[in-house]
């Protein structure tokens, strides 16, 4: 094995050092007795390394190399590729510089307080330049997003990030959560803005959940439900199957659908699909109609709190 | 030859392989060896500082290398050879050296006065 070693570190030696000592040095090696004497050569090679690369650039190329090509008589050669090749010196050189300026490059980006290269990239949503006309797609998204967050409720969520997570990806699952947690408020509370990306023709910052809830006006959900299905559909009291009878009632009011489930105060439908309602006043509280095979609705799911209810019609 | 002086002093290596050529054509591990007889054992030359050493002696054409070599020798091994250059650079060193030794003498003989 040292012997391997002291081979290796031979071939680490410059070319021309190389070619005209190291079969001799190897030979020398051979004729070593001991580890003791194998490892003193061993570090003597080191050392003739070391001093090789940097004390003696006037040995690095070999010299018995031929250095120009041999033109035969009488036959004109062309070089069209300039036979320059760099020092083998001048490429280490460059590999380590190369290596540190990057190296504190990372450092940089990675520990400066000034985040200089903290570039946020807007998403282009090229096929819905305006939010009302992509009501339809964004009712979409909201159900698939509400599917998510229904399916994943916010306690199923990270609450701390994990040991085993890199320190950006805490970051962005810290980020997501808060997205989570502000977007599912304001869609419970009915305090969704519009999305600050409206006027700029479909570049919108916010993430696809944010943008879900944002896109739908308050003003716009009356318009949209009474377009599709008449809200009278929607009144009536619903009972539940449980053996606790949870009762559910739905009114109008003042043009809006008023709720009322037993124990919890009065709140208000805010639509999201033709089926399924956020309940404002009701902290995590949603309600989807379950329509018959005839389109008419005589039965409703209840989420609160992660608990799912039936109830059935009056 | 006239510029044997620029390069002195020598340096303890380049002595001591100059020195061990002087008697006879060596191969490195020989040097090595001879070196250390030499020395009666206190200077080792390692195969690193030897080649080395050896490098620049043939840039300077004090030690050459033969061509021939026993048959029956190990084919990796190679013998060198100090040439007229070398022996002059060897023996300015030597007289240099012996000045030296001589300066030592005569101060060391006298007494030191307090």
């Amino acid at each position: 094995m040292l012997r391997s070693l002291y081979r290796c570190l031979l071939r680490l030696h410059p070319p021309a050092f190389r070619t005209r000592f190291a079969d001799e040095m190897l030979s020398i090696f051979d004729q070593a007795s001991g580890k003791k004497e194998a490892l003193r050569l061993l570090l003597d090679g080191l050392q003739s390394l070391a001093r090789q690369w940097t004390l003696r650039p006037e040995f690095w190329r070999d010299s018995s190399a031929p250095a120009q090509l041999s033109v035969p008589d009488g036959i004109p050669s062309f070089l069209s590729i300039d036979p320059f090749r760099p020092r083998t010196a001048a490429v280490i050189h460059g590999l380590a510089l190369t290596a540190a300026v990057f190296c504190l490059t990372c450092f940089a980006i990675r520990y400066s307080w000034i985040h200089v290269l903290h570039v946020r990239i807007p998403e282009f949503q090229g096929a819905s330049p305006r939010p009302m006309q992509s009501s339809g797609m964004a009712a979409n998204q909201i159900e698939d997003q509400i599917e998510e967050v229904k399916t994943r409720p916010l306690d199923s969520l990270p609450q701390s990030p994990s040991p085993l997570m890199t320190a950006p990806d805490r970051a962005k699952a810290t980020r997501r959560r808060a997205i989570a947690t502000r977007a599912i408020s304001q869609t419970l509370t009915g305090t969704a803005t519009p999305a600050k990306g409206d006027a700029r023709g479909g570049l919108i910052e916010k993430s696809h959940l944010e943008q879900a809830v944002t896109l739908v006006p308050q003003a716009s959900h009356s318009t949209v439900l009474i377009a599709s299905r008449p809200p009278q559909s929607y009144l009536g009291t619903y009972v539940s199957q449980s053996p606790e009878r949870l009762i559910v009632s739905i009114r109008q009011q003042g043009g809006q659908l008023v709720v009322e489930i037993a124990g919890t105060p009065k709140g208000t439908l805010s639509p999201i699909s033709e089926t399924r309602f956020v309940v404002n006043g009701v902290g995590n509280c949603w309600i989807e109609f379950v329509p018959d095979g005839d389109g008419a609705i005589r039965r409703l799911n209840l989420f609160r709190n992660g608990h799912v209810v039936s109830a059935q019609r009056r | 030859m006239k510029n044997d002086g620029a390069f002195l002093p020598l340096s303890p290596a380049t002595l001591h392989i100059l020195l061990a050529l002087a008697g006879d054509d060596l191969h490195g591990y020989a040097i090595m060896q001879e070196v250390g007889r030499q020395s009666e054992g206190k200077y080792k030359l390692g195969p690193g500082t030897l080649y080395d050493n050896l490098q620049r002696l043939f840039q300077r054409c004090w030690v050459e290398e033969l061509g021939r070599r026993p048959a029956d020798d190990d084919p990796r091994r190679r013998y060198y050879r100090l040439t007229s250059a070398g022996r002059g650079v060897l023996a300015a060193e030597t007289a240099r050296l012996a000045g030296v030794v001589r300066e030592a003498r005569l101060r060391l003989a006298k007494p030191r006065r307090a």
